[in-house]
């Protein structure tokens, strides 16, 4: 194997070593503000528009 | 090696739009577009596009999609759609800078082998679905639609794993990030078609199937992204995906938002795989959960499995199904005879109408995750500001050519009635084109991925998540909410 194939293989599983990574638990942060704020809209959106429909297609 | 590299992934592109990946995968997108468009004026330029169908005699495998082309036969067919995508794509890489010749020898290599891999997914004893064997004059068969994909990334993946060498050698040609946006943008026109013919529809059925898919998917992303990040551990990365996937939307869903956010591609696509398997085991047990316990209920099942069978292939399939289960249950509990296909509508409205929002949902999570850069832990947990030019910087283009397709297809339309039909044609032959794409995407993942390593790393987590959700309240919910909006709704009695 000469050089400039022994360099692509390394960088090459360098990036795969990168690309695995991404499911190690050390990477993990706490949900971030952000994040509970897109949450909280989207169910609260969901549980407003539950009830409205439930008042459309049910009540009138 | 310089094509494939991780700055690639997570930074945003060079930005001119002749240089980047985004802009290229619109400039892709619209061309296949605009030549499926062709059929308006009579002008068959994509009947040539290989078509993968169902298969147990092999030479059915593969067909050119238009009867003007049979002549080519599924090899020439096969060879031309390699020539068109091969001509389109060393063009865009041409402009990336890519070594043209590694691409075009790596792209050789893969096309082939994604070519093999769908035929063999498609493999009537693995695909047929269980309303379509009696066509094949087969008893059973294991309902793996999609299954092409997998085998693609199967393939990358012992070429990664045992052929070092041979993946090296490919990965100029391995371009996931790019494959998947041009797929992506060619969505934009079938669903936009979709979406103008269902509104020729039963106008109950459409308000409703709208409402019950807003509905659940208000509710389902988020406690299935809650549940993903703070239970399982899962990255801002990953759990957005997932919770697309995982929620209602299936193997699309999970790609848009990943492509959306930014995310690395193995993302999507371990999600797609896992979702995939998921789908079988829903499409073999649902319609017939659905027959037993909602026969008096059909439109409610039908809503229900649109909801809940997280592929189009496979929600259509089960759809299928359980309008024949439920209608034959009906005449002989009640003696009613209702007219075929409503349930079946019931589930392709859920579908359709999911599809649309996943654009719209993908744009909101593209827009946050452009803002708060949450896919890297130093700058999510920090506190900075961006700029607009940032924003618009790290904002993924193709879903900008994702919506002009989807608009101008509708809006064309909605104007003019009368080329309903020839778009919709186009837009099935540019959609041959989008799964040979998604496949190309597939198998360049299985290219970069060491899946010892990611086994060990959590890949059972996946599992678990999509099994608390969709066990602990996707399915109770699903049904809750298709309950609300069609119970008491009973298709025409013939």
């Amino acid at each position: 194997m000469d050089h400039s194939t022994v360099n692509a293989s390394s960088v090459y599983y360098e990036e795969i070593q990168h690309e695995n990574s991404v499911l190690e638990e050390n990477q993990w942060f706490d949900l971030q503000p952000i994040e509970k704020k897109l949450c909280a809209y989207s169910l609260g959106l969901g549980i407003l528009f539950l009830f409205v429909c439930i008042v459309l297609f049910e009540v009138i | 090696m310089t094509t494939y590299n991780q700055a690639q992934l997570r930074q945003p592109s060079s930005q001119g739009f002749l240089k980047s990946e985004d802009w290229w995968a619109v400039w892709l997108g619209f061309f296949i577009s605009l030549l499926g468009a062709g059929k308006i004026w009579n002008l068959d330029i994509l009947g040539w596009v290989s078509k993968y169908g169902t298969w147990l005699d092999l030479n059915t495998a593969i067909q050119a999609n238009s009867q003007a082309f049979a002549a080519l036969g599924g090899i020439g067919s096969a060879i031309a759609t390699y020539v068109f995508v091969l001509a389109i794509t060393t063009t865009g890489a041409y402009f990336m800078g890519t070594r043209i010749r590694k691409f075009v020898a790596g792209f050789t290599v893969i096309y082939w082998l994604t070519v093999l891999t769908n035929v063999l997914g498609n493999y009537a004893y693995l695909a047929a679905t269980p309303s379509n064997r009696g066509s094949f004059g087969i008893s059973w068969s294991m309902s793996l639609g999609e299954l092409g994909f997998v085998f693609a990334l199967i393939a990358g993946l012992v070429i990664s794993n045992f052929f070092p060498k041979l993946a090296v050698f490919l990965s100029e040609a391995a371009k996931p990030e790019w494959y998947i946006k041009t797929g992506i943008v060619i969505l934009g026109m079938n669903i936009g078609i979709q979406t103008i013919s269902a509104l020729s529809l039963a106008s109950t059925v459409i308000v409703r199937g709208i409402c019950a898919v807003v509905e659940a998917y208000l509710i389902y992303w988020p406690i299935v992204y809650f549940i993903a990040r703070k239970f399982f551990k899962f990255t801002p990365e990953w759990a957005a995906p997932m919770a697309s996937g995982i929620s209602i939307c299936g193997v699309a869903a999970a790609i848009a938002t990943g492509s959306a956010i930014r995310s690395r591609t193995i993302i999507p696509t371990i999600l797609a795989s896992v979702i995939i398997v998921f789908v079988a085991f829903e499409l073999l047990v649902l319609p017939f959960a659905a027959s037993t316990f909602l026969t008096s209920e059909p439109m409610v099942a039908g809503s229900w499995l649109g909801l809940v069978v997280k592929s189009d292939g496979g929600a259509v399939a089960s759809g299928a199904v359980a309008d024949t289960l439920i209608r034959n249950n009906a005449l002989t509990q009640f003696g009613i005879n209702y007219q075929e296909g409503w349930i079946l509508m019931a589930t392709t409205t859920a579908k359709l109408f999911i599809d649309v929002f996943i654009g719209i949902w993908a744009f909101i999570l593209a827009v946050v995750w452009s803002i708060y850069h949450l896919n890297d832990k130093n700058a999510a947990t920090g506190s900075y500001s961006v700029s607009k030019k940032e924003i618009w910087q790290r904002f993924p283009k193709f879903i900008i050519g994702f919506v002009i397709t989807f608009l101008v297809v509708f809006l064309a339309g909605a104007y003019e009635p009368q080329i309903l039909k020839a778009v919709k044609a186009g837009a099935g032959q540019a959609n041959l084109l989008r799964s040979v794409f998604f496949g190309l995407c597939f198998f360049s993942i299985g290219l970069i991925t060491n899946v010892r390593k990611l086994w060990h790393a959590g890949l059972g987590r996946v599992v678990g998540v999509y099994v608390v959700a969709l066990f602990g309240f996707i399915i109770w919910i699903g049904l809750f909410i298709s309950w609300l909006f069609y119970h008491g709704i009973v298709p025409p009695v013939i």
